[in-house]
């Protein structure tokens, strides 16, 4: 049995599909003593209007009923005479740095975008390999590095992986936008869905701002990639607001090493990993916190918020609910600047109701036989494993703050802290180096804000690794104490200054969870995570 | 009797017999001896370079009460590098039957970088050494390896590596 399984997964890993690895380029953080998130403008030196030929219809039918509206109607119809694109990626092309682009209500499938090929072969040098064959001991080992596409590629290659590809930087050395920067992209519908830009899992990316410092996206509805919805890079300076991401493979908004970004007013569903991904965050080492997500609604993803190195980023008044975790930051993969993760800072979220089953039998058998290409898109295929149930999974965090939330109705565990040891990312040499002074203070656990009881599996989970990590004024229902898996309590604040280096057997009962694979070892033994606890009494 | 182990030649062909059939017999009381001691105690703590460092802890998982899980280091106490691949860590009960497990060499949780059929058709070894499927230990060098099994597929008495096994710890 052993030894077909063996060869089975031999086979798969011969017969992988599509080649392609998404792992993150080689990138690098901009200068973050200079840059600012960009503000709203009415006007530019370019506006650029990009509409199609049912736009006016649109109008019309949208934007009726009140005086307000149809001044706004007319102000539409104004503004639509101006329109010389039919794609946004032509508008874009057409763009200089402050330009403006409206975008009048229509579905935007960027076709010409689409036809691009992928790989392009005009850019079939232009590749990083990551992960070396040198191994750790310094021992050479096989399979060489895998080929991620660089900046080149996209900069000579721009819809070849994405079909709305905003790239700034020239092919100088300096990586710092040259050219389309402070682009302010716009719907101009009355609702989001209003403008809808869809991908058709045809390309990795519907929207990618490549060094695109100054990016400001708004207003539209998007969907359909086959990685990312948006995908802001090596950013100085972004924002995106009152957007709708739905049905990415992957993330729905993800930004990476970029720094002076604001997410605000989003909604996140449908994706296979996280609705909103802060990864590799700016490194303020918790005296700046250069990324501020608001007021958005992540929801029925795999996690609702994720980060791998979610440095610096001010989460606060954000909905995290219905989704299999709710949020994790970590520092497991390598490649990933600024680890390990630390400073990130939760306040004032509602973290809820984080049980959806997207590890059960059946999605499993659906996800896993069904090539991603023919999956119906509305369904959540889990890309990587997460616990069902879990409200918060710090996985390898430093000094991240966790305040005033209302973490309730998680069925598996309220919050779960654990480490990750520097191996993990590529740097043995660091050896344990994180679950250090994080702090859990005045969050209301199993309690709904209007006071109502909903109480989560587990308030705390801890593995009892770490140092200076402490939970203060944290309340149960009716101001009980909160539940916890440490037998002697948990910590207060100020947290120890003295190493505690964590339980064995709680440790290890996370590890048996690592080799989850969707096509060969679904439920591996050992490992609860993707079993959906029972509800709480 | 004194002729039977004698280290003199035999004399005769039937004292050579004899003294065939009794070597035969001590060898085969001896591989009883070992099969006995494997059965009974677990065999020896350990064949091959690997050792448990420090100790090495069997529990029963806390919300799965029908899955155990061990979890330990191992040192590489030999000569030369070894290299492990975790498709040849299998655990064994006590009478050589291989129990369906999900070794990893890691101690606590991990993932890989590449999403759920995204890898390349070639992992490189930096993924797998860091994500715990192969280890590549110089003399001295440590690993975790954390291993569970559903126990109503047997009771592992040894893990086994390809090139040596150990005890597992009662």
């Amino acid at each position: 049995m052993r030894s077909t399984l063996i060869a089975a997964v031999a086979v798969v890993l011969l017969c992988a599909p599509a080649a392609l690895a998404h792992p993150e380029r080689e990138t690098f953080f901009p200068d973050g003593s200079v840059g600012s998130v960009p503000k709203y403008r009415t006007s530019a030196g370019q506006v650029l209007v990009v509409c199609k030929k049912d736009s006016a219809k649109r109008i019309r039918r949208t934007f009726k009923g009140s005086k307000r509206l149809r001044r706004l109607r007319d102000t539409r119809l104004r503004q639509l005479r101006r329109c010389r694109f039919r794609h946004i990626q032509a508008a874009v092309n057409a763009a200089r740095s402050g330009a403006i682009v409206r975008v009048m209500p229509g579905v935007y499938r960027e076709q010409p975008s689409r036809r691009a090929p992928e790989p392009d072969a005009r850019c079939k040098d232009d590749y990083d390999a990551i992960g070396s064959s040198i191994l750790e001991s310094g021992v050479t080992g096989s399979g060489g590095g895998a080929k991620v596409a660089n900046f080149e590629y996209q900069r000579k290659c721009p819809n070849a992986q994405n079909l709305i590809a905003i790239v700034g930087d020239g092919p100088d050395a300096d990586r710092v936008c040259d050219s389309k920067c402070n682009l302010q992209i716009q719907g101009m519908g009355r609702r989001r869905r209003d403008v809808l830009i869809s991908g058709r899992r045809t390309k990795l990316n519907v929207i990618r701002a490549d060094r695109a410092d100054g990016i400001y996206l708004k207003h539209f509805t998007v969907e359909f990639s086959d990685f990312n919805n948006i995908y802001v890079l090596e950013t100085n300076g972004f924002r995106m607001e009152d957007i709708t991401s739905r049905y990415s493979r992957e993330y729905g908004f993800l930004s990476f090493s970029s720094d002076h970004g604001l997410y605000n007013r989003l909604e996140a569903f449908g994706s296979g990993d996280s609705g909103i991904y802060p990864g590799s965050g700016p490194e303020g080492h918790c005296k700046r916190y250069g990324i501020e997500i608001r007021r958005s609604n992540s929801h029925h993803n795999t996690i609702g918020y994720s980060g791998t190195a979610g440095n610096g980023v001010w989460a606060h008044h954000n909905e995290f609910h219905h989704n299999a975790t709710g949020m994790t930051t970590d520092s497991f993969a390598s490649g990933h600047p600024g680890m390990p993760q630390d400073c990130a800072k939760w306040e004032h979220n509602r973290i809820y109701s984080n049980n959806e089953d997207y590890f059960n039998d059946e999605r499993d058998a659906y996800c896993s036989s069904t090539p991603a290409d023919k999956r119906d898109p509305k369904v959540v295929c889990p890309t990587f494993q997460v616990p069902v149930g879990t409200g918060i999974g710090i996985f390898g965090g430093n000094g991240d703050i966790v305040r005033d939330n209302h973490i309730y109705d998680n069925w598996r565990d309220g919050l779960k802290l654990l480490f990750v040891p520097a191996a993990f990312r590529g740097e043995p040499e660091a050896g344990i180096d994180t679950s250090f002074d994080n702090t859990i203070a005045r969050n209301k656990m199993g309690v709904r804000p209007d006071g109502a009881r909903d109480p989560n599996g587990n308030d705390f989970w801890w593995d009892e690794e770490g140092r200076g990590n402490c939970w203060t004024g944290n309340t149960g229902p009716a101001g009980s104490e909160p539940s916890s898996n440490v037998v002697l309590g948990l910590p207060d604040c100020p947290g120890s200054s003295v190493f505690s280096p964590g339980i064995a057997a709680k440790t290890a009962s996370q590890a048996t969870c690592s080799t989850w694979d969707p096509y060969e070892n679904p439920d591996p033994p050992g490992c609860d995570w993707f079993i959906r606890p029972q509800e709480p009494k | 009797m004194s002729t039977i182990i004698s280290t003199a030649p035999p004399q005769t062909r039937a004292e050579a017999l004899t003294r065939r059939a009794v070597f035969l017999s001590g060898v085969a009381t001896l591989a009883v001896l070992a099969v006995f001691a494997l059965t009974a105690f677990g065999g020896p703590a350990r064949t091959g370079p690997l050792t448990w460092s420090g100790k090495a802890e069997l529990f029963t998982h806390p919300t799965l009460p029908g899955d155990r899980i061990l979890t330990g280091t191992l040192r590489n106490d030999g000569i030369h590098p070894l290299r492990v691949d975790i498709g040849d860590v299998r655990v064994l009960t006590s009478d050589g039957k291989a129990v369906p497990s999900n070794p990893v060499f890691l101690e606590t949780f991990g993932k890989t970088l590449w999403a759920a059929g995204r890898g390349p058709q070639m992992v490189p070894d930096t993924e797998l050494q860091r994500t715990g499927r192969i280890t590549m230990l110089h003399p001295g060098e440590e690993v975790p390896l954390t291993i569970a099994w559903h126990s109503k597929d047997g009771t592992p008495a040894r893990v086994d590596y390809g090139d040596g096994s150990l005890r597992v710890p009662g």
